[in-house]
């Protein structure tokens, strides 16, 4: 599977993509568990994170399939200036 | 999507005319447009220029929702328009375009409020705010 970083977590890690071999059943919990592993230095983020596949946010502990594009992204901050 | 709705995320300059103009209808009393602007100042400290980063597909999927929600809660409304623009933005230009069309005022007026409030909710948009001496990420303290 695939996880992607946005805005301040891309700059954070300095790379846009992770591949990462979860074992079968994973959730999306684990997986935030093997980017920090990978990238300690957005641990203390963990609260504020918010996780999407595809269109939609889904919850930590939903569970991955094969394939599976695991966007983590910021708190939003679109509007206005 | 109903007739004339427009969901975009966009790196153009946003004309409110064109949006106007999109959501124009025979049928609607009124048309409120909210436009988000970049203000020079951040708590008093002066802001350079802005930049805006999306993750446009889900963007653009979160943008019909909020537009459908509207549809729901307001069913008076003729057309919507939600434009998000990405990139670099300097002191004065629009990031965000909402336009409603509607039978009636009220429903033109609260339809937009709702879409914007919404929008800073839930719509894959970061900002960073460029500053004399720094940049920051909106969104957490001390980041």
């Amino acid at each position: 599977m695939a996880v992607r970083f946005f805005a301040r977590y891309r700059e954070a890690t300095g790379r846009e993509r992770l591949e990462l071999e979860l074992p079968d059943g994973g959730t999306v919990e684990a997986a935030w568990a093997a980017v920090v592993g990978r990238h300690p230095e957005l641990a203390r983020y963990r609260p504020f994170t918010l996780f999407a596949i595809g269109n939609d946010y889904v919850d930590p502990d939903q569970t991955l399939r094969p394939g599976d594009e695991l966007c983590v992204f910021p708190p939003v901050s679109g509007g206005g200036g | 999507m109903e007739t004339g709705d427009l969901y975009r995320i966009v790196e153009e300059p946003l004309s409110p005319d064109a949006v106007a103009g999109s959501v124009g209808n025979p049928a609607a009393g009124g048309i409120v447009i909210f436009s988000g602007v970049v203000r020079n100042e951040k708590d008093g400290r002066p802001v350079k220029y802005l930049e805006y980063e999306a993750h446009a597909p889900m963007a653009e999927a979160k943008l019909r929702e909020i537009g459908a929600e509207v549809r729901r809660r307001w069913p008076s409304v003729k057309a919507v328009a939600i434009l998000h623009r990405i990139g670099r933005l300097e002191i004065g230009e629009s990031s965000v375009l909402i336009a409603v069309s509607a039978a009636h005022r009220r429903e033109a007026f609260e339809a937009c409020h709702y879409a914007i409030d919404t929008l800073k909710q839930t719509v894959p948009v970061w900002k960073k705010e460029h500053f004399e001496d720094g940049e920051v990420w909106v969104g957490l303290q001390g980041g």
